[in-house]
């Protein structure tokens, strides 16, 4: 633009102005390509072109060990939906993600206002409520199946004591996904606790003196006029990640149920997994991952579109 | 009995003492101005006076009311924040509505859904909404109301924080520098807007500022602080001819006063530039003074004048005047001399020039920077 603006009236000058700011312009946008194709390829080979393979094998009765495979169109899908195990696993991971999702935003929210409201043992409070975040779940699972067995477990000996006889928390199909719903909120709880942690910082302390000033005495009021709608962009957030994890439900199913009693904790991520890598059906188990995929961009997509408007403000 | 009192407010953290007996007090509509470097303890006294803060000792009244104690919802004070501090959430209408609501609302009919069940909301509602459209249209915002504060301008937001803060007839107002995230142009014609509210409402008003030219502009009475006390409390006037300390000398005013150290001679003159300048200074002979004359007090004379010898080490063209810097003998940082244009349009930089100071003009501090008193000169003077 400079050299345009000083060079002179006369027309040729203007064309040499012209002619160094398309080639400086063709420049940069070479330079702009040159430091983006790392970031591009890296995307296209680990993202993309295995979801895309997915998609593929979906379409295919391609199963591991056998040298050829037809694509057999949308039998895959049409066989998935008569599938009795399937919408087993569909509905209880809905049942499941209905349950972690909110106990999880929700315990996680009180823990982060109860520890940003105190001034003592902050750090250790936190560190405490992240250990589970941190800890291997399959490793904690063990400690769960001791704590909740029937007859020598604490939890059941506790309720006894209490004169009430304690379910067999994994072994019933009655109790089974609410055990591994509860393990699934106390694992998820200190995540959440960080980010809203991070949130509440975020807030301008003078939105707590005004509020104060304009008449806001309780805490109570004060989170509805500020804290409330002030962390809508990290609850907006954390709920879609807790939605995210919740549907991603395997390691306490694999660890501790393996989808029993009588397919009541069959989940997706279980049920792909049992016909991907143990029937080595992998058209099949493509499709179903294709359709957890689907599942889980439309739910994306759905809060974004819906909340994000609402969330923020400037 | 005046309108809002500050009493004997001290205040530390630890060993760190913010404020150090602090006394204000506002008249019935009266315009007070703190002000005073960042750190000097404003900003803290006016957290206190709201109840966001808690000082270690004094009391703040409310008229003959004690509101020591009272939280800041119970006090009727209204807060005016430097960020303006605006519901993000809010609209422009509801943002001025919150104090309102806190207040004519109960909890269960401001819940969120149920309230719209509850007796005698719908009333009081209306009512409100009329309360926030009268005070919107008196500070010309009312077409603004539904916006939100992100869609507004600085100055936008500004007035919808002071509509917030008009809308309950509040105590007392209590603004913490609302006018210094606006420009500058925008900064001098919001500041008439808020002496001209001030006076349309009579609302005892107490402004933080740390720009000393807004404090003596809008304020009927400044305080200037420093280091956690009230160093004076006068009408701008006063402050400004009549400063108690070096320090307020020095802080207010622009240019900055000059200073120059001098002793005082036999029955208390100070000789500058081999003239008295100075007579009845008390106190023995040859103790330190420091003198401070305001730029406007000294005049510039021709080169061979009679009066101190000068040189001109830079102008600076301010449109009405000039600021002539000059170098003195005997004066470390020079002189800085208020002149017209007219008289200044042969000189430049390295020219010799004549300073006359007037009369009367040099103010006399001591070593602990309080004003020096002057024994009343021989003839009698008027004001005396």
């Amino acid at each position: 633009m400079r050299e345009i603006a000083v060079s002179g009236p006369l027309p040729a000058d203007q064309t040499t102005a012209r002619q160094a700011a398309i080639r400086a312009a063709r420049r940069e946008e070479r330079v702009a390509w040159q430091l983006a194709a790392p970031a591009i390829v890296l995307i296209i080979v680990l993202i993309l072109l295995p979801t895309l393979a997915v998609f593929v094998f979906s379409l295919t009765n391609y199963e591991l060990g056998y040298d050829d495979f037809q694509f057999v169109g949308l039998d895959n899908y049409i066989e998935l939906f008569g599938d009795r195990t399937f919408l087993i696993s569909l509905k209880n991971t809905a049942v499941y993600t209905a349950i972690v999702t909110p106990f999880s935003v929700f315990i996680g929210l009180g823990v982060a206002l109860l520890i940003e409201s105190e001034t003592r043992g902050r750090a250790f409070f936190r560190t405490v409520y992240f250990l589970p975040v941190a800890s291997l779940l399959v490793a904690m699972a063990t400690v769960f199946q001791y704590l909740l067995h029937p007859t020598i477990g604490p939890v059941n000996a506790m309720l006894s004591m209490l004169g009430i006889a304690g379910p067999n928390w994994l072994g019933s199909s009655s109790t089974v996904l609410i055990s591994l719903a509860i393990i699934g909120i106390w694992q998820s709880v200190g995540f959440n606790m960080v980010l809203f942690l991070a949130g509440l910082t975020a807030i301008p302390r003078e939105l707590y003196a005004a509020a104060e000033v304009d008449g806001a005495k309780g805490s109570w009021e004060r989170f509805r006029l500020v804290t409330w709608p002030m962390l809508g962009p990290t609850t907006l957030f954390v709920t879609t990640i807790s939605v995210i994890n919740a549907v991603k439900v395997f390691e306490t199913v694999k660890t501790l149920t393996e989808g029993g009693p009588n397919k009541s904790s069959e989940v997706l991520l279980w049920t792909i997994y049992q016909e991907g890598f143990v029937y080595l059906r992998v058209g099949y188990a493509s499709a179903m991952t294709v359709i957890f995929l689907a599942f889980l961009i439309v739910l994306m997509l759905v809060q974004y579109r819906v909340l994000d408007r609402r969330v923020h403000y400037t | 009995m005046s309108a809002f009192a500050l009493r004997n407010i001290s205040k530390s953290y630890g060993t760190n003492s913010i404020l150090n007996d602090v006394s204000i007090e506002a008249e019935a509509g009266e315009f007070i101005a703190l002000v005073g470097p960042s750190g000097c303890g404003k900003s803290t006294l006016l957290r206190i006076a709201a109840g966001l803060d808690h000082g270690d000792a004094g009391s703040i009244w409310m008229g003959d009311r004690e509101i020591t104690a009272e939280h800041p919802a119970d006090r009727n004070v209204a807060m005016v924040f430097q960020s303006y501090a605006l519901y993000p959430h809010l609209t422009a209408e509801q943002n001025i509505a919150v104090p309102l609501a806190m207040r004519n609302l109960s909890t269960l009919q401001r819940m969120p859904f149920l309230g719209r069940f509850m007796a005698g909301r719908s009333t009081t509602q209306a009512a409100i909404k009329q309360q926030v459209l009268a005070t919107a249209t008196s500070l010309k915002i009312d077409h603004l109301l539904d916006r939100k504060p992100g869609q507004m301008s600085g100055g936008q937001r500004q007035r919808v924080a002071l509509a917030r803060a008009l809308v309950r007839q509040p105590g007392v107002f209590l603004m913490d520098e609302p006018l210094s995230n606006l420009d500058a142009n925008l900064r001098v014609h919001t500041r008439a807007e808020i002496v001209d509210l001030h006076r349309r409402t009579g609302v005892p008003t107490i402004y933080v500022t740390h720009d000393q030219s807004e404090a003596l502009s809008m304020a009927d009475r400044v305080a200037v602080m420093m280091g956690g006390r009230v160093l004076q409390f006068a009408p701008p006037a006063e402050i400004y001819d009549n400063p108690r300390h070096i320090e307020v000398a020095k802080f207010v005013g622009s240019p900055r006063i000059n200073i120059i150290n001098a002793t005082t001679s036999d029955d208390g003159a100070v000789f500058f530039g081999g003239k008295a300048v100075v007579n009845g200074v008390t106190g023995p002979v040859g103790t330190l003074v420091q003198l401070g004359i305001r730029p406007e007090r000294i005049k510039l004379k021709p080169h061979g004048a009679k009066g101190i010898a000068a040189t001109v080490s830079r102008l600076e063209f301010l449109g009405s005047e000039v600021l002539v810097t000059t170098e003195v003998d005997g004066v470390e940082d020079g002189l800085v001399v208020k002149a017209a244009p007219v008289d200044v349009v042969h000189l430049s930089a390295g020219a010799p020039v004549t300073l006359v100071i007037d009369k009367d003009a040099c103010l006399v501090f001591g070593q602990d920077g309080l004003r020096v008193p002057l024994r009343a000169p021989a003839k009698v003077s008027v004001d005396a």
